[in-house]
């Protein structure tokens, strides 16, 4: 079925149609949003605070995909708002507000990541004769279908977590939240090439992992 | 093309972003390659369940925090303002006095010559109507009581370089023309002059024959107080200024006339010195009233000046 992300602030609309993006439009600032972020330079909290009302929950996704952990999501996207908030006046129009945004909160998420290397954060599932047992999902209460969707999105979830945060924030950016390759490369600042490879790359380490836990089948479907 | 090569395309051809003849190539391998297809199809159900993943609401307290949090940001911001303010104040203050100080000297003329210099500062402080000496002891917080025992100001702000600052005339002759003709419209109700005891000692006889050649008058011991014919001020303070350089001497000068002159002159004169020139009550004992000329008549009076000698001890 035609997913139709429709970005926050209205300022991106992107069509992804059976995984595969159709159209993809980036505006720059448009009046209302360029008053806010005048006035947001000026030290007014509450134009900032309509300004980034419509990133809020895009922002903790991220970082929630980035860390797993609501709290330290939590947290971090604070920090992200904050961080916005005193650079603002850093941000020229050069690329979208968008684009800016998520290019802070990427950095922030990756540095945390980084910080907390030492505590690469490991599944919560025990390995049992070379199964991951996902708890957190009572199969009792499930259809089949259902349950093995629910298993894969959570060992999914839990796999992610053990990628290293280059690798990891292209899954989010990408498989997770449907950016497009360009906007990818201007949040992280890196070419089209490194996105395509670096993205590649990412996949095939979280099928990996998938694999190793027999959650992802190897059965070839009907093509 | 082989299985490396197909793998490699695996995730572009996800995303269609191979051109066309890459997926051409990738999906002829496919058909006849059941392990790439398999590895294929794995990664597709995963991207796939990965754009399923449904995003999780925001905190409820969120704003709430953030808005407290953008609050103490601002407050920091403010505060950094503030202690930069606070850090450099000092020297800002230093070179605001000092293109101050600039800015004044060069409206007065001091950057012109000592002579010069004079004459521009009488011509500007008359014009901008100078304080009198009783406005600047009040000011200074001393001598509200007894204008004898207030300091000299000069003395008192620890600026011993100007032995004599010299509110005064200029002495310049030409610069004099121009002063006197300004002072046409002018006249001084009162000349202060302070002086401390030493130099007092020194050149009281200067003073007061400086003043009789002026067809002054002494009228007033205590407070030590003289008059002169209006029209002679200005050439008392230039004398003043030109010949006892080396003396700590301020001379000040009160503003324009008031129609109250005549009668505080009569005051001052007929009270035996027991008000000053500004009408406020004075202490210390009488004055010799022997050693005082008669009073001057009210419309004399109105047409003098009176020099009164405040001498710091």
């Amino acid at each position: 079925m035609p997913k139709q992300s429709t970005h926050v602030g209205g300022f991106r609309t992107c069509r992804v149609i059976n995984g595969k993006s159709m159209h993809c439009e980036v505006r720059n600032l448009n009046y209302p949003e360029k008053e806010l972020v005048i006035r947001s330079r000026n030290g007014d909290i509450e134009a900032f605070e309509k300004l980034i009302q419509s990133y809020e929950k895009r922002i903790f996704n991220i970082a929630y995909r980035m860390t797993g952990d609501r709290e330290d999501a939590y947290d971090i996207a604070q920090e992200v708002c904050i961080k916005i908030f005193k650079s603002i006046d850093k941000f020229r129009g050069d690329s979208s507000f968008s684009t800016w945004v998520y290019r802070i909160t990427s950095n922030v998420c990756i540095d945390e990541m980084r910080k907390r290397k030492a505590n690469v954060i490991p599944l919560t599932v025990s390995v049992s004769d070379g199964e991951y047992e996902i708890p957190v999902v009572d199969r009792d209460k499930l259809p089949d279908e259902a349950y093995e969707s629910r298993e894969l999105s959570e060992a999914i979830r839990l796999c992610i977590l053990q990628l290293e945060p280059e690798y990891r924030i292209m899954i989010v950016l990408r498989d997770i939240h449907g950016y497009t390759y360009e906007e990818i490369s201007k949040m992280l600042n890196i070419n089209m090439g490194t996105v395509k490879s670096r993205l590649n790359r990412a996949r095939n380490l979280l099928k990996d992992k998938l694999r190793a836990g027999n959650l992802l089948s190897t059965k070839s479907s009907n093509q | 093309m082989d299985c490396s090569k197909a793998a490699e395309l695996f995730s572009g051809y996800i995303d269609n972003m191979l051109d066309d003849d890459e997926a051409a190539m990738l999906k002829e391998h496919m058909d006849t390659c059941a392990t790439c297809r398999q590895e294929y199809e794995a990664l597709k159900t995963m991207v796939d369940k990965c754009r399923k993943l449904e995003e999780t609401d925001l905190p409820v307290d969120f704003e709430r925090d953030l808005h407290e949090r953008l609050l103490s940001e601002k407050m920091k911001l403010k505060r950094g303002v503030a202690f930069f303010i606070k850090r450099y104040r000092a020297v800002a203050a230093a070179f605001l006095i000092f293109a101050l100080s600039v800015s004044i000297a060069a409206t007065m003329g001091l950057f012109e010559g000592s002579r010069n210099k004079s004459g521009t500062i009488a011509e500007s402080l008359r014009a901008n109507d100078l304080k009198s000496a009783g406005e600047m002891a009040e000011e200074s917080g001393t001598a509200d009581e007894n204008p004898q025992t207030a300091e000299i100001p000069s003395q008192k702000e620890g600026n011993n370089d100007n032995k004599i600052m010299m509110f005064s005339a200029p002495a310049d002759p030409e610069k004099r023309e121009g002063a006197n003709a300004m002072s046409e419209n002018l006249s001084y109700d009162v000349v202060n002059v302070y002086i401390s005891k030493a130099a007092y000692d020194k050149c009281s006889q200067y003073i007061a024959s400086l003043i009789e050649s002026m067809g002054g008058q002494l009228i007033s011991q205590q407070p030590l107080q003289y008059t002169i014919p209006e029209g002679y001020a200005d050439e008392f303070i230039n004398k003043m200024k030109d010949d006892l350089k080396t003396e700590d001497i301020v001379v000040s000068t009160e503003g324009a006339s008031e129609e109250n002159d005549n009668l505080k002159f009569e005051k001052n004169t007929a009270g035996g010195g027991q008000n000053g020139s500004d009408g406020r009550e004075m202490s210390g004992s009488e004055g010799k009233e022997d050693d005082l000329k008669k009073p001057l008549s009210p419309q004399k009076a109105a047409e003098s000046t009176i020099i009164q000698i405040n001498i710091n001890q």
